[in-house]
């Protein structure tokens, strides 16, 4: 029985999302994003853009949505999002609902700073990794 | 009562080296394990894990260095029973260490928790963290099990508790290893639960451990009968001997206790036999002989 399962689970090799987010949007061609509102111009035109960019990784179209982010957070994690762009810390009230990734552009910030920062489901680790690879594409473009 | 017997002073010092590179490989696993721990469950039980690998090679350690003092005013008895006292102490922190990560991984289990598990931060992003995971659990299960296997004759040899009980820890770390391991690769594949399993499996193998060294601290504790070692039967070489003292005593009543390696007789009644040195009363095999430490006659009146 284990065996049949790890067979199945071997036509992609680790890690998989419990949730199956990547096949999900992967399958269907659509993103599901949430943009959280309320950030200075430039940041919220730098979320927009990463958000088309994973869409685009994906080959996906970017179906984008602004709003607060505890409204839109509360989407996320009932599985109306795949993802949400926002401004956040690490250190954030939302770190033990949902996981976040790198900063965007890449920087070392500390744990408190607020920066660019993308929210997923947790545990939906392949379509986290997918995420931290085009943040790691694109942030030598968005330097400064 | 005798410090350090002349029969085993060279099984003591490669105890002791034993021991020493212990703590130095458990070390250098500990600050693996840590670096690679990240937020999986499973990583987080079997870092404590080795953490508390290290508490039996130090209480050893430290019983060995109080071991080998004299007796002193304040401690006419000497200190043979200090690791007794520590292993105690140490296999409660097992327990209760044990029982929180349980806990702690059976209520994540409840709510369901899935574990993120997202790439290697120093490797890149295309490199996920579980795998550095697996190489660093890999690591941690070699040098325990080279250990485990070197240590558990000398253990016997010299009829050390805290030694024995650490060559089986060691030698039981391999699954730990193998539980983490699957609990990351499940993670791999999409189980989020697998994670959590693992870690309670690891947990439940810590209160295991603390168990099977509470036994063996506490019946040394309350005085009780020589154990054999590893087990909490009475051994075998201790039920020979209490026939033997009471043969050569004509004894009524003939109690054995333990401390530390040592055993301690108290013969009640009889009359002592002309050859009364402690070694020279040993029933046993004669290369173990060193084992009885003292022998207390009572002699009954005539």
């Amino acid at each position: 029985m284990g065996m049949v399962a790890l067979t199945l689970c071997a036509c992609a090799p680790p890690p998989h999302d419990p949730d199956a987010t990547t096949r999900h949007v992967e399958r269907q061609g659509r993103l599901r994003a949430g943009l959280v509102a309320g950030v200075a111009p430039g940041q919220a035109e730098r979320m927009r853009r990463l958000a088309g960019d994973i869409a685009q990784a994906h080959h996906a179209r970017l179906d984008a949505r602004t709003g607060p982010a505890g409204a839109l957070m509360r989407d996320l994690e009932a599985g109306r999002l795949d993802l949400v762009v926002g401004v956040f810390p690490k250190r954030s009230p939302w770190s033990r609902r949902v996981a976040f990734s790198a900063p965007f552009p890449k920087a070392d910030v500390a744990k408190d700073t607020p920066v660019v920062r993308v929210a997923v489901h947790p545990g939906e680790n392949r379509w986290l990794m997918g995420i931290e690879r085009t943040i790691a594409a694109q942030s030598g473009g968005e330097q400064g | 009562m005798k410090h350090v017997p002349q029969a085993i002073e060279a099984d003591l010092k490669h105890a002791r080296a034993l021991e020493l590179w212990t703590l130095f490989w458990q070390l250098s696993i500990v600050a693996v394990m840590f670096f690679a721990m990240g937020s999986s469950q499973a990583m987080k039980s079997a870092w404590v894990e080795d953490v508390l690998g290290m508490v039996p090679a130090t209480v050893f350690l430290v019983a060995l260095h109080f071991e080998q003092k004299a007796p002193t005013e304040k401690f006419p008895f000497g200190f043979a029973r200090v690791n007794s006292l520590a292993f105690l102490i140490a296999s409660a922190a097992l327990i209760f260490m044990g029982l929180y990560l349980i806990y702690d991984g059976g209520m994540k289990l409840v709510r369901m928790e899935h574990p993120t598990i997202g790439a290697a931060p120093l490797l890149g992003p295309d490199v996920w963290m579980g795998w550095v995971m697996l190489a660093a659990l890999a690591y941690s299960t070699v040098p325990p099990i080279i250990l485990g296997r070197l240590k558990q004759p000398v253990a016997k040899r010299l009829q050390d508790k805290v030694l024995h009980t650490d060559a089986l820890m060691q030698k039981a770390d391999w699954m730990t290893g193998v539980a983490g391991g699957v609990g990351i690769l499940g993670v791999g594949f999409g189980w989020w639960w697998a994670d959590s399993a693992a870690a309670v499996l690891i947990a439940v193998d810590i209160v295991n451990d603390g168990r099977r060294a509470l036994t063996i601290a506490t019946a040394e504790l309350i005085d009780g009968a020589p154990r054999e070692l590893g087990r909490n039967a009475v051994a075998d070489e201790a039920r020979s001997l209490r026939q033997g003292l009471q043969s050569k005593f004509g004894a009524d009543r003939v109690r054995l206790r333990e401390s530390g390696r040592f055993i301690l007789a108290e013969v009640d009644g009889g009359k002592p036999p002309a050859q009364s040195d402690p070694e020279a009363l040993w029933s046993g095999d004669q290369e173990r002989r060193w084992r009885l430490a003292d022998v207390t006659a009572t002699v009954a009146r005539r």
